[in-house]
């Protein structure tokens, strides 16, 4: 093992014994439960063995936090959207009900569209998913957001570009 | 509808001066844009491919485009559209809110005050929880005020606590409650423990018991002490359940408890103990915990059958049964199969 990695190695153990329970407790106030709060704070360490820089931050509280904040953000986030997703699926007229691996396979991708369409402005996500998800045209958006078709074509710019840029 | 760009004269000769990265963004998103705004020629696809094909860089802008639609293609329309919309992210804190109204008035009053105040320590603390299990999965969850909930195959439940109430919100499947018992008389958890399910809401009075939803209806069974059961339309009929009964109710009204299936509880300790249950009974019971059909023929349906089948392992299950009865699985893969007669 590289002198530098066993340092880091060490680090992150020095950082995992000293404040793990810490973590533990802080992500359980935030999450109301301690499941999801010790696989929460397992991500997090997880997340900080993964950067190569040296963690020794002066403040190891706060830098731990603020990786784990990221986290509880995303938790939540996927949260919301999966509730979303169950509440879509049974109000379809004929309700379905997938096996649970097809909702985690979808649930997955509608993180992924749904990171996508994240930071755009309402307006322009709205446009956005009436054309890209239900293949409205640009005048049939126009009439629904109540604004002229040349508005729609800018938002749909704007969307595409901010698409644009997050596209690997 | 054409592209801006393209209506300006020479626009052809763009790509032959190796226009700059923004350039070519700009060209790539402003076909894209016209491409589907439902406008579209034949000309304009054309003209489209001409300079798709003009130049490499385009070709690259151009598949970035593609792989943002791939995508969005990996959900069906008709699925994302009103999800993402239901999840916009500003609407996020309305709708924890709204989860929270749908379950109670005062409740509710209790929940916006804590949410306004960003759950602040030391004040109200509410938060919404969601548990969920999978096919043949069981999980056992601790609760903030030590009760505990197990949750068995198939089940999605809400748990919502705040100064004055303990509820869970049985969405599907099946739930064990144990509520916590105080360390001391005094120390008594003063909050009510409600569980709530579409058909009417179970009272805890210190207890131990199943609620179990299917379709239109709710099952109760008591296991220690007894709980209050009011239909959600007929609120001020309460019915008293102790332990060792159990009742099934829809919205509108509960009616006789009757005596407690002795072996209700036991997809704890991962068994179904059956007592002359019918065979297609059992099989019914069984396909909860086992992805894909099962499905028993009518010609064996009747079978009488008693007996104790593992719940985490239906193919065992299965074998034990054709060991006992003239039966045997019949399917063309593990997802479907039938009990025919042997």
């Amino acid at each position: 093992m590289p002198a530098a990695e066993f340092v880091l190695q060490h680090e992150v153990q020095t950082l995992y014994s000293n404040h793990h329970g810490w973590l533990h407790g802080w992500l359980r106030k935030k999450l109301g439960c301690s499941h999801h709060a010790a696989d929460l704070a397992h991500d997090t360490f997880v997340r900080v063995l993964s950067k190569t820089g040296p963690v020794a931050a002066a403040e190891p509280r706060a830098y731990l936090a603020t990786i784990a904040h990221g986290l509880v953000v995303d938790f939540h986030r996927r949260r919301a959207l999966e509730r979303a997703y169950l509440e879509t699926l049974a109000a379809l007229p004929e309700p379905q009900a997938p096996s649970p691996e097809e909702r985690a396979l979808v649930l997955e991708a509608l993180t992924a569209i749904d990171a996508m369409l994240d930071g755009m402005k309402p307006a322009v996500r709205q446009a956005f998913i009436l054309s890209q998800l239900e293949g409205l045209t640009y005048k049939e958006i126009a009439e629904r957001l109540q604004v002229t078709v040349r508005t729609v074509n800018n938002y749909m710019l704007k969307a595409l570009e901010h698409c644009y840029l997050l596209a690997p | 509808m054409k592209p801006a760009f393209e209506r300006t004269p020479g626009s052809d000769g763009i790509a032959l001066q190796a226009p700059g990265e923004a350039e070519v963004r700009r060209h790539a998103i402003a076909w894209y844009a016209c491409l589907c705004s439902g406008e579209a020629t034949d000309a304009d696809r054309e003209a489209w491919q001409r300079w798709h094909r003009a130049h490499p860089d385009h070709q690259r802008a151009w598949q970035r485009l593609a792989s943002m639609q791939a995508t969005l293609r990996r959900v069906p329309g008709h699925i994302a559209a009103p999800t993402l919309r239901a999840a916009q992210p500003d609407r996020r804190r309305v709708l924890r809110g709204l989860a929270v109204l749908a379950s109670g008035g005062s409740l509710a009053y209790l929940s916006w005050q804590a949410a306004d105040m960003g759950g602040v320590q030391g004040g109200w603390r509410a938060w919404l929880a969601d548990y969920r299990t999978g096919t043949g999965e069981q999980r056992s969850v601790l609760l903030a005020d030590g009760s505990r909930l197990m949750l068995n195959t198939r089940t999605s439940a809400d748990v919502a606590m705040d100064a004055s109430h303990r509820l869970v919100t049985l969405r599907d499947g099946e739930i064990l409650v144990e509520t916590a018992k105080p360390q001391a008389p005094a120390a008594k958890d003063a909050r009510p423990f409600m569980v709530a399910t579409p058909q009417g809401r179970i009272l805890a009075l210190g207890t131990r018991f199943t609620v179990r939803t299917q379709g239109e209806r709710t099952a109760v069974t008591v296991l220690e002490d007894a709980v209050e059961i009011r239909a959600a339309q007929r609120p001020g009929q309460v019915v008293t359940l102790r332990a060792g009964q159990q009742v099934s109710f829809g919205s509108d009204g509960i009616g006789e408890p009757g005596q407690a299936d002795a072996g209700a509880a036991d997809w704890v300790q991962g068994s179904l103990v059956v007592n002359d249950w019918r065979l297609d009974e059992v099989v019914a019971e069984l396909s909860r915990y086992r992805r894909g059909r099962l499905v028993c023929d009518a010609a064996v349906a009747g079978i009488r059958v008693s007996g104790a089948f593992p719940l985490d392992d239906t193919d065992k299950a299965l074998a034990v049964l054709a060991r006992a009865f003239p039966v045997r699985a019949s399917g063309m893969t593990r997802y479907w199969v039938s009990l025919v007669p042997a």
